[in-house]
């Protein structure tokens, strides 16, 4: 009997094959569970001319592949650093034009997503953006067509399609079958969009395990191709369940972005070893403990 | 009783909601939480709530947390709503009221994230549309901000993200018939509604220590007036015991604003 075939990987194996002007998707909202030890992985791959496809609501991870020189493209529902501010690396690209910018929204890109997801030519919204400026910067998006049943006005989106999804979630076996412990927020919906779909976990697990508690899988493996292991792979975001954002450090990396020295925080944290090793040695000791959510 | 300006904020907009409401918030939002929970305490037992990017329905943390989105909200928590719920019940007007603050909003209600200055040139870019698109279809929209000054009250905003009421009748057609679109602006100065013939903005109240002179000068546009304005009437006691004690139990609102 020939054996089920595990996608458990490295970091930089699971990044494998993504090249320059690649259409890149991370999940997360603002600082909870985003995938930064993919991403950090992904700024080391030194990749160029990416188009992002941030969530709904995302900042840091965008802000940093901006400044890391890897983008060329991103759409915007929000890009910024919540509590802490405007991404301050995405909003300079933005005014100096150094990156293009589709302008979207919340229900744009997650309906774009739906699209493709549930194989439909596209998507038909109410009329309410005809109510915004959206329609007039972005044409190509927000499409005015008849309602055929009603003859009334509606809008008409296009499928967004992503080349690959990174995800992060609390624990996964090494087939993909991943849980995330915050509950889902639209990770499926990513995955379901995504030609390539990467995890990463905090904890790899038995197959057993989650076959214990199939109802609690948050995303299925056959929708997903490369697992890796990641402790701390949401870091300095929250990993719900597990840990917190770290807010001292986000205010480093902020500071940093603001004085348009976010090249000194990569050299420290990201460049500096291969994996996170060099990230996590320099957390000052106790920090990541003080940061469990019990 | 002495209270701060961010807890006075609060407990207007707790005023805002009612005892049948759906209420949503997004991200980094202590004082709309805040008011939730004390409607949800005082006069409104029945509201239901939800917090954006955490997805919390009915949360009852034991503080005030920064980010809405934080998984922490989900602690007492009884749902959490997925995205894919929370923009189905944004579109079909199953969420009765929303709070949203902006970067600019003018004399119409009119909501901008995208930018100030000209959209190709911009001054400053600024995080996006999000959901602001949705002003259109919460049933009532509360804007709130925590600055008040020309700047961000401008006569007419630089990028249209979230619409308030247009002076044309071929775009206000696009409002979902279920939707009344913005119904109050609370900042630290004063109160604002739109209840003129024209939906032009008007001064409900001020807030204790201010006046509606200063309020003007600090507004870009001319506020309706009309006969005299009242106070805002100060935070009972019991609301700023019930906040104190049992929301904001680490005084996040008696920080937030200088």
């Amino acid at each position: 009997m020939a054996n089920r075939k595990s996608k458990l990987c490295s970091l930089k194996e699971a990044l494998d094959g993504i090249g320059d002007g690649a259409k890149i998707m991370a999940a997360g909202a603002h600082f909870n569970n985003i995938p930064m030890a993919l991403v950090r992985e992904l700024v080391r791959k030194r990749v160029r001319g990416l188009e992002l496809i941030p969530t709904p609501s995302a900042g840091l991870w965008v802000d940093m592949l901006i400044a890391a020189g890897s983008v060329s493209t991103v759409h915007v529902s929000y890009i910024g650093m919540e509590f802490l501010g405007l991404a301050p690396n995405f909003r300079r690209a933005a005014e100096s034009k150094s990156i293009a910018i589709d302008e979207r929204d919340e229900p744009t890109i997650f309906h774009g997503l739906r699209a493709t997801g549930a194989g439909l030519p596209f998507v038909v919204l109410p009329p309410i953006h005809k109510m915004t400026d959206l329609p007039s910067v972005n044409p190509k998006v927000y499409k005015e067509i008849q309602d055929p049943f009603t003859g009334e006005t509606a809008i008409a989106i296009p499928p967004l399609s992503p080349d690959v999804a990174l995800i992060h979630f609390a624990k996964c076996d090494e087939y993909g079958n991943a849980v995330s412990a915050g509950g889902r927020h639209m990770e499926d919906i990513i995955a379901k969009a995504s030609k390539r779909v990467i995890i990463s976990a905090e904890q790899i697990v038995t197959t057993d395990e989650i076959s214990a508690t199939p109802t609690q899988t948050t995303l299925p493996g056959v929708m997903v191709d490369a697992v890796v292991h990641a402790p701390y792979g949401c870091y300095p975001g929250t990993c719900p369940g597990l840990y917190a954002y770290d807010r001292t450090h986000l205010e480093e990396y902020y500071e940093l972005a603001r004085k348009n020295r976010t090249q000194a925080y990569l050299d420290k944290y990201v460049y500096g070893s291969d994996g996170d090793a060099a990230l996590l040695a320099a957390i000052p000791e106790g920090r990541l403990e003080s940061l469990r959510i019990v | 009783m002495e209270c701060s300006v961010a807890e006075l904020m609060a407990v207007a907009m707790s005023h805002e909601l009612r005892d049948d409401d759906f209420a949503a918030v997004g991200a980094a939002s202590q004082i709309p939480v805040c008011a939730l929970r004390l409607a949800q305490k005082t006069h409104a037992p029945n509201l239901w709530y939800l917090y954006g990017g955490s997805g919390a329905v009915n949360s009852k943390s034991k503080a005030l947390v920064e980010s809405a989105a934080d998984y922490r909200n989900l602690f007492g928590a009884e749902y959490r709503a997925p995205l894919m719920d929370i923009i189905d019940f944004e579109f079909s007007g199953r969420f009765t009221l929303c709070f949203f603050g902006g970067m600019q909003i003018d004399q119409y209600g009119n909501v901008n994230m995208v930018c100030i200055g000209d959209y190709e040139k911009p001054v400053v870019r600024g995080p996006g549309t999000v959901g602001t698109v949705f002003t259109s279809s919460f049933r009532r929209v509360v804007l709130y901000v925590q600055h008040h000054n020309p700047r961000l009250f401008v006569p007419k905003v630089d990028f249209l993200s979230g619409p308030g009421f247009p002076q044309d009748a071929a775009i206000e057609r696009y409002r979902p018939k279920f939707s009344e679109g913005p119904v109050s602006v609370v900042t630290p100065l004063a109160i604002m509604d739109f209840r003129t013939p024209d939906k032009r903005m008007r001064l409900r109240s001020v807030h204790p220590g201010h006046t509606v002179e200063e309020v003007q000068s600090q507004t870009g546009f001319e506020l309706v007036v009309d006969g005299t304005v009242p106070k805002t009437p100060e935070p009972t006691a019991e609301e700023l015991r019930i906040i104190r004690e049992e929301i904001d139990t680490t005084g996040v609102l008696r920080r937030l604003i200088e």
